[in-house]
């Protein structure tokens, strides 16, 4: 019976005729695909030919020429060698870096943050959850559009002070011989205990007192009218943490206690101090004062931050810490293959770090060795350069800050920022108040998402994997790091890779808060020059690459983490 | 615990009386930390050190945020900017005359909504209506009550015939002001008493401020600041100089120090001779009070240096007692070799001092002479051989109370003050002379005739004058001083309070009075200057009733009682309708469910819901664009088709409902573009934009072809009815079938004809909005903004992309290479790129596409464009939702002999749309926020508006204060939104199916 119909069918199929053809399914779907892709370009074409049409009448042909030409685009936040007289190409370059710059940062402090209110999210403190909960709530229902406009017209133009203002504060601050006291009361409290393991706890508690006390004793020096309160609040905490020494639970009684001795050392210390001024062994204040100059301004003008500069040595200085990576790696693998061929567990990592380090300090002295010119041309009253030798030139301070990599030794420098008398910035870094917004608005934005991702990431990990750690005698860390980790990773990473891409495309946003990012740019080049179609590309072309590379690392690091199955 | 002696043992312990105590012990109570609030306290918030720290921290942390969001809300924020400009937040420019849409808009979504949840939910939740209760009676009844207990603050004017000058800023005290006034109003002007004391008054002053008296004000406020910031500077500096003269480092580190000392010398002031002949004597006072200190200090040394016992005997034996007389003081019974020196001592000075040497033993009499007693005083003598104290005596005529004592911490702060003061010019209400000149004050109509008051003299010290309104309209102010008097008088006024001026006339923002008359003139034809709000906006720290009353309350009145005075619909209209409609659906649903299957009771009414929450897009549609006859005639068709399917034996459930609803829109809207291409001028007037868009893209008019159009228009939906409803019901007999098919057609032709033939009939002026109802116009996109372009594009965004976003995600599925290709190609390049970038390129090429888009507005490229980048990502959602199906789906429908369409359609689609609505409800957040970068595109979203209202004069510097309020409506909207999406995800797949 199969066998007939077989038969029959190839029959039939010896005579096909030419209609057998449109009801072969294979030959319908070839010609519908081809009906449809001609559709499509047809479609295309009729609208691209419009747009052609269209701004051709406008005497603007798509071409690619343009870029070469004069732009005339003013950017604030560029590289040195940028002005508003080089080409559009270039302008557009300049866009695509500052892009760049936004979105790593962006990038790094969005996971960061993200991963650090994810973990908060799922505190067993009730107000700290909440608070988190309400954080990245308020973030994820908010645009983050009105954001920016928050974070750049409200923060950095509004709030910020006009006139830059230093952090720290300068001026003269007072170290306490009490700081001596309290660890050498640290130590005797930790002998008395007779504890064999490190007193974690009560270090934390005396670190903690330090902070207050470090916080209280300036007030107490500088400001007699806050001394009543501070006082009052001093005397309140110590009681509070004497109760909480007596009373409270095991777990608090090693801070309560470190803290108590923290803070009674201070005030025996200070005790001490002026026992000594009254005898004589101290001069005066002097001994205690500090001049404290400021590492950070901030001001709508920006912020200034210190300048890491590389040297004229640093070359040589880099050589040796890349050997020292290089030689790193090496022993990485080496001793990984050899914990896996003998079974014999070897620390590598400290291996890694200590090459690094040794080679770091090594070209750090060789870099340091290196000569350098001794004599420094400096102009005179009359226009004459006269050679001075290096050291005079650094008593009289003539040299300029753009000299200082020619004669430093350091590989490299930091400098901290100084303003002249125009309160502008003279030496330093500055973070223009556009970058710093739109930076910022996006590191907050995104990481309400990323807390969210983290928080579903962490308890998709099963209960018992965290309890059967805790059974195995895992430290927190070590459950933390081996077990909950590595599982949520695998649920994190896909939705993250999401999330970067977001903010990657959400950069373009920088056009609200007038940062000349790609979009600013880009848009500024098409309205100027009327290149709209060319100008689209381009954008098209910058946010595609970007996409494209986050989601590729995002893919390669996926590719990871997931389980390997056999 | 007691425990028995064992029985068996009797004879061990014969006399033992063994009591056995079978109750238990009395339960201890647990431990107070482990129940209750303690407990719970203890174990959220403080489980741990690390624990409480965070606690603590958190805890400040909340404290300080909301106590400085309160108080700047409170006392700073200026909310104005709000409250006027809440319509164009709501929908922007849209006409006034054709509000009407929105109310009508709204209250439909009301009915709608009400009668869906309450058809939903099938009770009525005594908590849901608690919580309405509490949040809507309050906030209906605080704008009454607040009004009704709170007065209008003070304004203050100044009337005066110099200029004040305040910084750069030169002020003209305005002769006559205009402002309007209700009828029975009362507008009552007396000195501000309360600020002309002193600068700190001044200062302080809070309430509605003209330009002059503000400038009286700001100048009190610098004057106090720099007299601050002297003093604060004055003394460090003083510090710093005497450090640097011994040779210390000083207080300033050196680039400091040049820019503090410039700071000190530019607030200096040079004073008159008799201020400087005061800080002459404040000074001669603090460096006397520093001698003092000294001798004190060397006082206290020397009787620290005195031995315990005296080791010779110090007397007075002088006769003569008392002053201007000489004393002898006698030293006996030393026994210590040195040099003797005996020191008179009035008040911490040395006086006189007499030496001499001793020998071992004996007696010596010193005699102080005369002159060195002058008065009385606080004498004593001390003794010192060899330059160490041996004795002190007080004379016996000395005053212990005249002793002098060194000045408080108060009074020496008191006189660095003071002389910081007379550094300083002098008190801004001293050189303006302020309120010591009596004030002539007359109000006049309009046109100049006075009240019967008539005028009336404000005298330093007198009684406040009041003046009696008498009817609605403009009046004038006039405040004189006469010429021969200098000076400024700061008045305080009750009945004046700014005006905004708009195009419709002036509203006075205190209690919105609206007044539409134009301003008066003066002689010279030119218009008064009047009490606006950019002149006379309220300074100074706010209290509560201030807030309450000026900000708190109008804008709660324009939200409750007048949402845009031509017709819209206020909240409680809305939420009444709410109501009404919630009590209908509860009923329906309790009617409906009653017949239905035991399994799914409530299968029904929550398929009513869906349908009614559905056809909020159309009403939306009806609305905002305005029902033209196309728009009516889908309406009609919809109906029919609806009508028809039911008479043919389907249930209206299954008619609008899955796959079906996708089919009959595409039709639709296929009907809408053959209507438009063959007869677009007889459906719309010649100036409505889309549909001739559309006509003009799809070619011209070809003459009038109506009749085939309703052909088509009745024909197809009917068709594909009968299709379905045949495949499903066959329990109709044919004659039947004919009968029910034939009523519904005439239903269906009635629907379409009548708004032809009203359309014939009324024979509406397209362009005269006034004509009757007139729903055949179309608003005006290009006047479309705030929270209604925001929620247009977000709804049609979301309705139009899922056909396209469907057909992409079912192309990225297919086995077909070139289809495939193609659109996993669209989805990826739209998704790679920027929404920003998407609208721009939107924005700017569409016009360019096909000369009839040149005059598209820009809101249907902005749509245009948002369709296909959200279309990308719907398509992806689904894309997911196909994948969740298992294969077993798949293959069971092959094995039923179905065809891949039909697999497609009724298998594998149906469950993946139920599978992704949680993520589209995501998309749908996520789009109305994106709905923000309209703004940068040139749209007037919520944002837009933002930017708009914060370069307007009159809100300069509000930018924070629209920035919350625009953030709240945002976060209020999508929490919401975000909200019914995580019950929706909660409650499983299981009710999303019913769904």
């Amino acid at each position: 019976m199969a066998a007939q119909t077989h038969q029959d069918s190839t029959l039939r199929g010896a005579r096909p005729s030419i209609f057998s053809y449109f009801r072969d399914i294979r030959v319908i779907q070839v010609v519908l695909q081809i009906v449809f892709i001609i559709l499509l370009v047809s479609i295309l074409s009729f609208v691209f030919i419009n747009v052609y049409n269209s701004l051709a009448d406008r005497n603007l042909v798509p071409t690619f020429r343009f870029l070469t030409t004069r732009g005339g685009i003013p950017i604030s936040d560029s590289p040195a060698w940028y002005t508003p007289d080089e080409s559009y190409g270039e302008a557009f370059f300049v866009g695509v870096i500052n892009t760049i710059r936004a979105v790593s940062v962006g990038l790094v402090g969005a996971t960061v943050i993200g991963i650090l209110v994810g973990i908060l999210l799922l505190s067993n403190n009730w107000l700290i959850r909440n608070i988190s909960r309400i954080y990245v709530e308020i973030l994820r229902n908010t645009p983050l559009l009105v954001q920016l406009y928050f974070w750049y017209f409200v923060v950095f133009l509004e709030a910020l002070p006009k006139d830059p203002t230093g952090l720290p504060a300068p001026g003269v601050t007072s170290i306490s011989w009490s700081v001596p006291i309290m660890f050498l009361l640290i130590v005797a409290i930790t002998l008395l205990a007779r504890r064999t393991n490190f007193p974690t706890r009560m270090t934390v508690g005396g670190l903690l007192g330090l902070i207050v006390m470090a916080a209280v004793r300036p007030a107490l020096l500088d400001n007699p009218t806050t001394e009543g309160i501070v006082t009052i609040g001093m005397l309140l905490l110590i009681g509070i943490f004497l109760l909480i020494s007596f009373f409270a639970p095991k777990d608090w009684r090693g801070l309560a206690t470190g803290f108590l001795a923290m803070t009674v050392g201070t005030i025996l210390g200070a005790g001490l101090f002026q026992l000594f001024e009254y005898f004589g062994v101290v001069a005066d204040g002097q001994a205690l004062n500090l001049s404290v100059y400021p590492v950070f301004y901030y001001s709508v003008k920006g912020i200034f931050a210190p300048e890491i500069i590389p040297t004229a040595v640093f070359g040589t200085w880099a050589v040796f810490v890349a050997i020292g990576v290089a030689l790193a790696i090496v022993l990485w693998m080496l001793a990984g293959h050899v914990t896996e061929t003998t079974g014999k567990p070897v620390p590598r990592g400290t291996y890694a770090i200590l090459s690094i380090v040794i080679f770091s300090v090594i070209g750090w002295g060789i870099a340091g060795a290196q000569a350098r010119p001794t004599t420094i041309p400096i102009e005179g009253d009359e226009g004459t350069v006269e050679l001075v030798p290096y050291d005079e030139a650094l008593e009289s301070g003539d040299i300029l800050f753009e000299d200082w990599p020619l004669y430093r030794t350091e590989p490299v420098i930091i400098a901290t920022p100084e303003l002249n008398r125009f309160n502008n910035l003279e030496i330093g870094f500055v973070l223009q108040p556009q970058y710093s917004a739109l930076v910022l608005g996006l590191i907050v934005y995104t990481s309400a998402f990323i807390a969210e991702i983290v928080r579903a990431g962490i308890q998709a990990v099963p209960y018992g994997q965290i309890e059967a750690a805790r059974a195995l005698g895992l430290s927190t860390s070590d459950t933390l790091l081996r077990v909950i980790l590595p599982q949520a990773l695998r649920v994190i990473i896909p939705p993250l890779g999401n999330q970067y891409l977001n903010l990657s495309k959400n950069s373009s946003l920088a056009a609200a808060v007038a940062f000349a990012d790609t979009y600013q740019v880009g848009t500024t080049m098409m309205n100027q020059s009327g290149q709209s179609i060319t100008g689209f590309t381009m954008l098209l072309i910058v946010y595609l690459t970007l996409s494209l590379l986050i989601s590729v690392v995002m893919n390669i690091v996926n590719g990871r983490f997931q389980i390997v199955t056999r | 615990m007691t425990t028995s002696q064992p029985d068996n043992t009797p004879d061990t312990m014969p006399e033992a009386k063994v009591s056995i105590n079978y109750e238990d012990p009395p339960t201890k109570p647990p431990p107070l930390l482990s129940t209750g609030v303690l407990a719970w306290i203890r174990e959220n918030l403080f489980s741990s050190p690390f624990d409480a720290a965070l606690t603590i921290f958190g805890a400040a942390f909340i404290v300080f945020a909301i106590v400085g969001l309160l108080n700047w809300v409170i006392s700073q924020g200026d909310w104005f900017a709000i409250t006027f400009n809440f319509e164009q937040y709501m929908y922007g420019r849209f006409n006034t005359t054709e509000v009407w849409r929105l109310g009508l808009f709204a209250l439909l979504v009301a009915f709608t909504a009400g009668t869906a949840i309450a058809a939903y939910f099938r009770r009525i939740s005594p908590v849901f209506m608690l919580m309405l209760a509490i949040i809507y009676i309050p906030v209906l009844l605080l704008p009454a009550i607040v009004n009704a207990t709170i007065a209008l603050p003070e304004s203050y004017v100044v009337a005066g015939n110099m200029n004040v000058v305040s910084g750069t800023v030169t002020e003209d005290p305005i002769e006559i002001v205009a402002f309007t006034a209700q009828g029975g109003e009362t507008v009552a002007l007396h000195y501000a008493d309360e600020a002309d004391n002193s600068d700190t008054d001044l200062a302080n002053i809070a309430g509605f401020v003209d330009d002059a008296s503000n400038a009286l004000r700001t100048a009190a406020i610098n004057r106090l600041a720099n007299i601050a910031r002297f003093i604060e500077l004055d003394e460090d500096v003083q510090i710093d100089a005497a450090a640097l003269d011994e040779g210390e480092a000083g207080l300033f580190i050196p680039p400091q120090r040049d820019t503090i000392l410039r700071e000190y010398e530019s607030l200096q002031y040079t004073p008159d001779e008799d201020q400087l002949a005061r800080i002459a004597e404040i000074e001669q006072i603090l460096a006397d009070e520093a001698d003092l200190r000294e001798a004190i200090a060397a006082e206290e040394e020397m009787q620290a240096a005195l031995p315990p016992s005296v080791p010779f005997a110090l007397e007075q034996v002088s006769e003569t007692d008392g002053f201007g007389r000489p004393v002898t003081v006698r030293i006996s019974d030393y026994s210590q070799e040195g040099t003797l020196r005996v020191a008179l001592y009035n008040n911490y000075q040395e006086v006189a001092t007499q030496r001499l040497d001793i020998d071992e033993s004996g007696t010596v009499d010193v005699t102080f002479e005369a002159e060195d007693i002058p008065g009385p005083g606080y004498y004593y003598v001390y003794a010192t051989i060899d330059d160490v104290p041996r004795a002190r005596m007080d004379l016996s005529f000395s005053d212990p109370s005249a002793i002098l004592t060194p000045l408080s911490e108060e009074e020496r702060a008191a006189l660095v003050t003071e002389r910081g003061v007379l550094l300083q010019p002098e008190a801004v209400i001293g050189i303006y002379d302020l309120n010591n000149v009596p004030v002539a004050i007359t109000i006049t109509d309009r046109d100049g005739n006075p009240l019967p008051e008539g005028t009336q003299t404000l005298e330093p010290g007198g009684e406040a004058v009041s003046f009696e309104i008498p009817e609605d309209g403009w009046y004038l102010l006039q405040k004189e001083i006469a010429s021969e008097d200098e000076g400024v008088a700061l008045l305080s006024v009750q009945g004046l309070y700014p005006l905004f001026e708009r195009t419709t006339g002036f509203q006075r923002m205190t209690d919105g009075f609206e007044i539409s008359a134009p301003i008066p003139r003066d002689a010279n034809n030119e218009d008064y200057p009047f009490y606006k709000l950019t002149e006379n906006k309220y300074r100074g720290e706010r209290p509560l009733g201030d807030y309450l009353r000026v900000y708190l309350s109008p804008f709660f009145t324009k939200t409750m009682f007048r949402v845009g005075s031509s017709g819209g619909i206020s909240l409680q209209t809305g939420l009444v309708a709410l109501f009404i409609a919630g009590a209908a659906g509860y009923f329906l649903a309790r009617m409906l469910d009653r017949n239905s299957p035991q399994q799914v009771p409530q299968r029904n009414s929550r398929r009513i819901s869906t349908q009614l929450l559905l056809s909020i897009p159309f009403f939306m549609f009806l609305a905002v664009i305005g029902a033209d006859l196309l728009a009516l005639s889908l309406l009609g068709a919809w109906v029919a088709y609806v009508i028809l399917s039911y008479f043919i034996g389907l249930r209206v459930g299954n008619v609008i409902s899955g796959i079906q609803l996708l089919a009959v829109s595409l039709v639709m809207l296929v009907i809408g573009a053959v209507a438009m291409y063959f007869a677009p001028e007889l459906i719309y007037g010649a100036d409505s934009s889309i549909p001739t868009i559309v006509a003009t893209m799809f070619g011209s008019a070809a003459g009038s072809r109506l009749p085939i159009t309703f052909a088509v228009i009745l024909a197809l939906p009917g068709l594909i009815a009968v299709w379905y409803g045949s495949a499903q019901q066959s329990s109709l007999t044919r004659s039947a079938l004919m009968q029910r098919i034939m009523i519904a057609a005439g239903v269906a032709i009635a629907l379409f004809v009548i708004p032809v033939l009203y359309n014939a009939a009324v024979d509406v002026n397209r362009d005269n909005p006034d004509a009757f109802i007139n729903i055949f116009v179309h608003t005006d996109p290009r006047r479309w903004g705030g929270l209604l372009l925001a929620a247009f594009i977000t709804v049609y965004g979301i309705i139009l992309a899922f056909p396209l976003g469907i057909a992409l995600a079912l192309g990225r599925r297919s086995e077909l290479p070139a289809i495939k290709l193609i659109s996993t190609l669209i989805i990826e390049l739209v998704r790679g790129t920027p929404f920003i970038v998407v609208l721009f390129a939107g924005v700017l090429l569409i016009p360019f596409a096909n000369p009839a888009f040149a005059e598209i507005p820009d809101i249907y490229s902005a749509l245009a464009a948002t369709i296909v980048f959200i279309a990308a990502y719907l398509a992806e959602n689904v894309r997911g939702g196909l994948q969740s199906i298992p294969p077993g789906q798949d293959e069971a429908a092959r094995a039923l002999g179905l065809s891949g369409w039909q697999i497609t359609m009724f298998i594998t689609l149906p469950q993946a749309l139920r599978a992704v609505i949680p993520a589209l409800v995501g998309q749908f957040i996520s789009l109305f926020k994106d709905t923000s970068l309209l703004a940068i595109v040139g749209l007037i979203d919520l944002t837009g508006v933002t930017n708009q209202v914060v370069v307007a004069q009159e809100f300069i510097g509000t930018r924070k204060e629209n920035l919350l309020f625009i953030t709240i409506l945002y976060f209020v909207i999508s929490y919401i939104m975000s909200w019914v999406s995580r019950r929706i995800e909660e409650s499983g797949s299981g009710s999303a199916r019913r769904i």
